[in-house]
């Protein structure tokens, strides 16, 4: 879905103008990702959390030229839902 | 650094841009609630600088429960997926940005691939054998025309591994590293002959009465054959037994020394001298004619009709004390047998009766020799099939 609906939206539920709404949702991503740089991790009650997670290092080889290659460790973000969250995706049939 | 934040953090963020608490609460709250009803309407919900909510199916799989090793099925379920920005990612990763893969030495990887080529190689060689016997045993099979008198038959099945070994040994002898075998070979040799040498004087009593029934044939071909070939042969049956347990085979060895030096001395009847190629035929031949004559001439003892499911050798162990002697039962009857393996209801059957030189379930020499027969008879009616 595009954003605008998507903000639109929040802006109804949140009973806030449409730049007030562009702002702080700027402001919220900007804040969330700068929590993940740190490689800190956010919870959001009744949601889920934003963690970092590590990759390891790990040995990987071309198939078609049979070069190895050692691959370096990397940081990625990640989300993992909460208990209610869960619960509900658990329960979830698909759309329709 | 590995800090955990709850969601005050960011409307706390929001304040200090310069928004009202309750505003703030409130979007925030908002925000993520239309994630969340977005993501259950089936919507892919995507956030610039953040990354894409979004439910997907994971179809239904079979899985094996761990514990107890039963199959279960894993309903098909639905997870919520998110696939971060890739400014985000960046952001994140940045400790590690510098790092790039790096590209090892090929060279172990190669040498591998070609070890494993190599195996393939060397597997499907051996496949393409006709007869599907592994390469070791048709190097085997080709060593022995360098011996005068090689009697495969005279060798059980289990032996085998061990027998290759003594075959291999000319070959082995122009190769580099062949002296070292030679070597080995030779002190085996050595040791053999001694083993020999002893037990011709110690068993001579044992093997007298298995000779006694053709004395005659025995005489001729002691004249006959040279010494030579002779010494090779008790050679390899001390060979034959795994060298780590000679000391505990000696027995064993000692009596086989014999019963080969024996069939040693049989061969030139027919065969005329060591023809190479032709001596594991002339063997066979050999066996089989010294133990037909045997017994098509013994006097019957009994005649038995066969019935359904009665085999030579359980007839064979009712009379004469071992499955093993069926031979001599087919051989006295070889006028009504055609095939063992295939024998008509309702045959009469001849049962000999066997002397106890020949047919003795507690000699040793006598079973083996049996059991050659029996080696002999089992190929000749497995390639009539």
């Amino acid at each position: 879905m595009k954003q605008s609906v998507f903000l639109s939206a929040v802006q109804q539920e949140a009973g806030l103008n449409a730049a007030q709404t562009r702002e702080m949702t700027r402001q919220l991503v900007e804040a969330l990702n700068g929590i993940l740089a740190d490689g800190d991790s956010l919870t959001v009650h009744g949601f889920g959390s934003f963690e970092v997670k590590k990759k390891e290092e790990r040995l990987s080889v071309n198939p078609q030229s049979g070069k190895r290659f050692m691959i370096p460790p990397k940081l990625v973000p990640a989300f993992r839902p909460g208990a209610s969250l869960k619960e509900r995706i658990k329960a979830y049939q698909g759309h329709e | 650094m590995n800090s955990r934040f709850v969601l005050s953090e960011l409307t706390d963020a929001l304040v200090k841009a310069g928004h009202r608490r309750r505003e703030a609460e409130d979007f925030v709250r908002a925000f993520f609630a239309k994630i969340e009803e977005y993501v259950f309407l089936g919507e892919s919900v995507k956030i610039t600088g953040l990354g894409t909510f979004k439910l997907t199916r994971i179809a239904a799989r079979e899985s094996v429960n761990v514990n107890t090793g039963d199959r279960i099925e894993i309903a098909e379920h639905y997870k919520l997926s998110f696939l971060p920005d890739s400014s985000l990612k960046e952001a994140v990763n940045a400790p590690y940005a510098q790092l790039e893969p790096i590209a090892l030495d090929p060279d172990p990887d190669r040498s591998e691939e070609v070890s494993s080529k190599d195996v393939r190689q060397s597997l499907r060689e051996t496949q393409a054998r006709p007869d599907g016997r592994s390469a070791a045993a048709s190097v085997a099979e080709s060593a022995p025309k360098d011996f005068p008198v090689k009697n495969r038959d005279a060798v059980k099945k289990k032996e085998e591994p061990v027998f290759q070994v003594e075959e291999q040994k000319p070959e082995e002898k122009n190769d580099k590293k062949g002296t070292t075998i030679a070597w080995i070979i030779f002190v085996l040799l050595a040791m053999a002959l001694i083993v020999y040498a002893l037990c011709s004087t110690v068993f001579r009593s044992d093997s007298q009465p298995v000779r006694r029934p053709r004395p005659v044939v025995r005489h001729e071909v002691v004249t006959e054959v040279p010494s030579n070939p002779r010494n090779e042969v008790a050679g390899s049956a001390v060979l034959q037994t795994p060298p780590v347990a000679e000391s505990a085979s000696k027995p064993e060895a000692t009596s086989k020394t014999d019963e080969v030096a024996s069939k040693t001395e049989v061969t030139p009847t027919t065969g005329g001298g060591s023809k190479p190629d032709a001596v594991p035929t002339t063997g066979r031949a050999d066996v089989s004619a010294e133990g037909m004559m045997d017994a098509a001439q013994w006097e019957v003892m009994k005649e038995i009709t066969l019935g359904r499911g009665e085999r030579l050798t359980l007839i064979a162990q009712e009379y004469y004390g071992d499955r093993v002697f069926w031979v001599y039962l087919y051989e006295a009857n070889r006028d009504r047998i055609s095939n063992p393996n295939k024998m008509a209801v309702g045959t009469r059957i001849r049962i000999p009766k066997a002397p106890a030189s020949v047919v003795n379930p507690r000699d040793s020499a006598s079973l083996r020799r049996a059991a050659d027969l029996e080696d002999y008879y089992k190929k000749k009616f497995a390639a009539k099939k």
